[in-house]
This record gives structure tokens, C-alpha cells and sequence, in this order.
């Protein structure tokens, strides 16, 4: 613990959980569960704080509809509206929760498909772990110590199948236009934060270990990452907080049956900016998300952008 | 101590998720169930969707474009992963796949019945028509042989069946809009035109009773001038009907057409 103590090394573990949070490497992906599941939306607002909220993301991507490079395309756009929180039940220990609901359109050239309803529930326990900083040699040992500004956070939770799946889906070219992956999921999750004066950087890391459904389908399991920077204005009652943010997935190939499945592995990196705003008790953010690079399904499905809003309640 | 707690909470519940049952279908007994099984054909000129009307480039620069594509299909066959080969029935085992019956992006459909339920693993299908059902006499063809009246496939009896009908125009550096039009055939019994290709599927194909299985087999028309063979509509291959010496040339090219792309078990 002692090297975390050292505010020397803050500027060397800022710089080092910001290159984490870019970190891809190269490797189906349940874009669906991307809507509650990508490096890009995270658990909570940038401040970690415990809230109860609402969010609404919504996402667009053009699929390849056969298998030409020519072949007709279709437009896929994802509603999702999320109730989400986070409650702490100690001092260092809290859990979060996801409850969306899925709107998902697919437009083609002379039809429409539209599902929709509860999609899959994300519960996480949290371990909250601070450091302090460094006590002087003249101070009381028993001193109240002070917080360095660093924080870490552990997660591990379930992913529920409490969306549907439907099997006929998988036969299209973006497998991720599912309400829900039918799968119990594990995830585990490291969230790292600083803070100093009105500075803020944030960095997670988070696998999804993904479990066959009922119709012996696999989405592939998935690493996320994300770093964030932002910065305080202090306004008369208000606070102000503009953010740049880089994220990443990767996913490993579906299987079926037991058997990998071509061209259903991939990544994609995105940028994103955005900004919240409290008063009060109080948090509105807005992001806009944009892929950096991408290859997702052997390039038959391209993400082409995502804005989220969302409004929490501070407890 | 905090932290040992929560290491211990990670593998109990890493434990649990590794304990999801492992268990598979592959043990059931197939004996006596039937499926269907589609095949999807999907015809292209590299790896553009075919489009009529549209002018595609030969690898020696002459081009064409075409108004007809039709070819046929038969003995179609699958092989399980045991090596058990179920064979279509032979009296309905003969198809046109003609791209102008093709859906909205481009597909056509065989669709077969009754195939035993099973873990297929390859399909094999022949291009054209063999000699033994030829032999087999007007009557011997079934309802094929009006099938293949009405849609243009037929010379007389005596020359029999023209395995494909491609009709366009092509043009050369020096020949612009010459008629296209590749009949081929095996010319009754005195060529033998017929081939047939074996392809593996790139995921078993699970036949059963309450699934469905789709083969989406790709064909790329460019194979048929530019395969095995590359030919020059320039010399002669621009019209291609019952010659000894273009017509094996154009059915050797045939088989290089088919890939299987993917399959769809559900």
C-alpha cells in the first residue's frame, strides 16, 4: 500500500490507468448488452458517488443485410432507458444496480423490425478501497488521516437473463439486436478515480465472462475499458463539469452449440465528450460517443455514434 | 482483512458460474426424426451481389453483362459426422436455380423435406445432369422435364438439357454488344458435362425435427470465365452451346463457383 501513498507516483498511476483505459487489444459481441454493458457507458457518474437516476442511451449502427460488399444495409437504432444506482450498505461497501428497458428499431429498405421491453439486469457489489496520504513525522499517530485524492474500486456482479432472447435473431447480420442475451454473466470490474482540486481523472477495466443460454448460444466474452478526465467550473450554486473520454471493447467469437462462429468476433474504440451539471443534490450529464476504429463482426456491422442523458439523485 | 474477504467472495462466485451444466443434445437419439434443410444460393461476381443489366470486367479486360441466369442443381447429398451420406430422393432431386426467382437480395431457395435429423458436416451436389438419369427416358425425369421446358432448359430430348443458360451481351476491344449466350450441356449421351462439387460446412449443420438448418452457398459467376480456365470471348467462348471442345472447358470452371459462407442452425 505504502507505493499508493506516495504523492510522487500520482502523476505516474494517473498516466498509467489512462493508458488502461485505451488499452485494445485485438479480438461477438451482444451490442445489446453494450447498452448496459460497453466500455463507454459506465456504472455511474464521474464523481462515484451513490445516486438513484434515470438514463436514456441511444446508439445507431448500419448493418451488412447479406454478404456482398454490395448488399442492401439496414439501419439499427437502439433505445435504451435505464433506472440505475448505487446505495452503499458500510463504509467501504456498496452495490449498483441496471434495470433497462429496450427499444431497438431495424430499418430496412422496405420493412421495419422493432422488439422492445425489460432487458438484462446488472447487479454489482462494490469494495470502496482509499488511500491517504502520507503522514508527517510530527503528527499524531492517531491522528485523523487524509485522503490522497486516490480511490479504487472493486466490482464483481451478475448480468441476469431477465431480457429476452430470441433465437431467430442470431440469423441476421447483427446478433446484437437482442432485448436480452438469455445468459447469466459475470462480471468483474476495477474502477480507479483521483481528484485533485478541481481536477478529476477516472479509469475502469471491466470482464464480462459470459455463460451459454438456453439455446446453446455464447455471446463472447468481452473486455471493457474507459478513461475519463474532467474538470470542475464552480459556478454560484452550481457546478459545472465538462469531460473527454476514450473506451474500448473487445469481444471473443459467439458460439453455438459449441462451436466458434466466423466473423463474430471483434472491437471498437470510442471517443466521447460530454458534461454534467449539479445543483444541489442533483447531477444532469449529456455525452456524445463517437467509434475511433472499429471492427465488429468482420466489418458487417459499424457503430456509427451514441448519446446518452442521464439525471441522478444524490444520496 | 477487508480485501481477503473480497478476493474470497470473487472465487466463491467465479466458482459458482464455472459449475453452469455442460450439457448437450448430442446424446438424444435422432433414429426416425426428420428435418428440413434449406439452401440458400446466392449468386455473385466476386464479392459483389449479381445484378442483371450490370456490366462485369473478365480478368482479360473483355466484359459483359447479363439478362439470364439460370443453372441447374441435382443429386444433392449430405454427410453426417459419422460419415452416414443421406441422399434427396431421386425423382425430386433436380433444381433450377434461376436468379431472376431470386428474393430481395438476390437469394434463392431449395428447400429440402423430410432430411433425417442429423449432424451434417459436408454437402455434395452435381451441376447439371448425369447420364444415368438421363437414361432413365422422358418419363424417368418427372415433373422436371416440363419444369425445364418452361424455363428454357431443354434442347430437343435427343440433346437433352442445358445445364445453364446465360444470355447477354459481351464485348471485346475490338466486338461491342456481341449476343452471349452459354447453353451448355452434356449433348445426349455423347459428352459427359456433368460435374459435381463437395463442399464442407464451415459449422455442422443440425438437422431435427424442430430445427431448421440454412446452407448459404455463395456462388461467384466470375468462375465460370475466369476458373480452372480463363477464357476469351474472343475466341468463340461468347457462344457456347454443344462444341466438344468449349463446352467440358466452361463445365470444369462450374464446380470452382461454390462456396458455402455460413450456415444458420436454429
Amino acid at each position: 500500500m505504502n507505493v499508493f501513498q506516495n504523492i510522487k507516483k500520482q502523476t505516474f498511476y494517473t498516466a498509467l490507468f489512462l493508458c488502461l483505459g485505451v488499452v485494445t487489444a485485438s479480438q461477438a459481441c451482444d451490442l445489446c448488452g453494450c447498452t448496459t454493458s460497453s466500455g463507454s457507458s459506465s456504472f455511474g457518474d464521474l464523481s462515484t458517488s451513490n445516486f438513484v437516476g434515470v438514463r436514456y442511451i441511444h446508439q445507431d449502427f448500419e448493418s451488412r443485410d447479406g454478404i456482398f460488399s454490395n448488399s442492401p444495409k439496414s439501419e439499427e437504432t437502439f433505445h435504451t432507458y435505464q433506472l440505475w444506482g448505487r446505495v452503499p450498505l458500510s463504509k467501504n461497501i456498496y452495490v449498483s444496480a441496471i434495470v433497462p428497458f429496450q427499444d431497438l428499431y431495424r430499418h430496412f429498405d422496405d420493412r421495419t423490425e422493432h422488439i422492445h421491453g425489460l432487458g438484462d439486469i446488472n447487479i454489482m457489489g462494490w469494495y470502496q478501497l482509499n488511500f491517504y496520504k502520507k503522514q508527517k513525522r510530527d503528527s499524531l499517530v492517531f491522528a485523523n488521516r487524509e485522503l490522497s485524492g486516490h480511490g479504487l474500486n472493486f466490482g464483481l456482479g451478475m448480468k441476469l437473463p431477465t431480457g429476452e432472447f430470441e433465437e431467430q435473431l442470431t440469423d441476421r447480420v447483427n446478433p446484437g439486436f437482442q432485448v436480452g442475451t438469455g445468459s447469466w454473466d459475470m462480471v468483474a470490474t476495477v474502477l480507479y478515480s483521483y481528484k485533485k482540486k478541481n481536477l478529476g481523472v477516472g479509469a475502469s477495466l471491466a470482464y464480462y465472462l459470459k455463460t451459454e443460454n438456453e439455446n446453446d448460444y455464447k455471446f463472447g466474452n468481452q473486455f471493457s475499458s474507459a478513461a475519463n478526465v474532467f474538470y470542475d467550473v464552480n459556478l454560484k450554486t452550481t457546478t459545472l463539469r465538462p469531460f473527454l473520454g476514450v473506451s474500448g471493447d473487445v469481444y471473443e467469437s459467439i458460439e453455438q452449440y459449441g462451436e466458434t462462429l466466423a466473423d463474430t468476433n471483434g472491437h471498437i474504440i470510442y471517443g466521447s465528450l460530454g458534461a454534467e451539471v449539479s445543483k444541489n443534490k442533483f447531477i444532469l450529464g449529456l455525452k456524445y460517443t463517437l467509434p475511433i476504429a472499429q471492427d465488429l463482426f468482420g466489418g458487417d456491422v459499424n457503430s456509427q455514434q451514441q448519446y446518452s442523458l442521464y439525471l441522478n439523485y444524490s444520496l | 482483512m477487508k480485501i481477503i474477504k473480497f478476493a474470497f467472495a470473487v472465487l466463491l462466485c467465479t466458482s459458482i458460474i464455472s459449475c453452469s451444466s455442460d450439457d448437450d443434445n448430442n446424446t438424444t437419439d435422432l433414429t426416425g426424426q426428420t428435418g428440413t434443410l434449406a439452401l440458400k444460393f446466392d449468386n455473385g461476381v466476386g464479392d459483389q451481389d449479381f445484378i442483371f443489366g450490370v456490366t462485369y470486367n473478365k480478368s482479360n479486360g473483355e466484359s459483359y453483362q447479363l439478362e439470364t441466369l439460370k443453372y441447374i442443381i441435382s443429386n444433392i447429398r449430405v454427410k453426417d459426422a459419422e460419415g452416414n451420406t443421406f441422399t434427396y430422393p431421386l425423382e425430386n432431386n433436380a433444381f433450377i436455380i434461376d436468379e431472376s426467382n431470386g428474393n430481395n437480395a438476390g437469394e434463392i431457395f431449395v428447400t429440402l423435406d423430410n432430411v433425417d435429423a442429423a449432424d451434417y458436416t459436408e454437402i455434395t451436389f452435381g451441376i447439371g445432369i448425369d447420364q444415368e438419369r438421363f437414361a432413365m427416358g422422358a418419363e424417368g425425369q418427372g415433373d422436371f422435364l416440363v419444369e425445364a421446358e418452361a424455363a428454357g432448359m431443354m434442347w430437343s430430348w435427343a440433346t437433352g438439357y442445358k445445364f445453364t443458360r446465360f444470355d447477354g451481351t459481351f464485348s471485346t476491344g475490338e466486338l461491342v454488344d456481341e449476343p452471349l449466350n452459354i447453353h451448355m450441356g452434356s449433348v445426349g449421351t455423347s459428352l459427359d458435362n456433368y460435374r459435381e462439387v463437395t463442399l464442407s460446412f464451415p459449422n455442422t449443420v443440425r438437422v431435427r425435427e424442430t430445427a431448421s438448418p440454412e446452407v448459404h452457398i455463395k456462388a461467384d459467376f466470375a468462375k465460370v470465365f475466369d476458373g480452372e480456365t480463363s477464357v476469351n470471348f474472343a475466341d468463340g467462348y461468347g457462344q457456347v452451346h454443344t462444341s466438344s471442345e468449349t463446352t467440358p472447358v466452361i463445365a470444369n470452371n462450374l464446380p470452382g463457383m461454390f462456396e458455402v459462407h455460413h450456415v444458420h442452425n436454429n
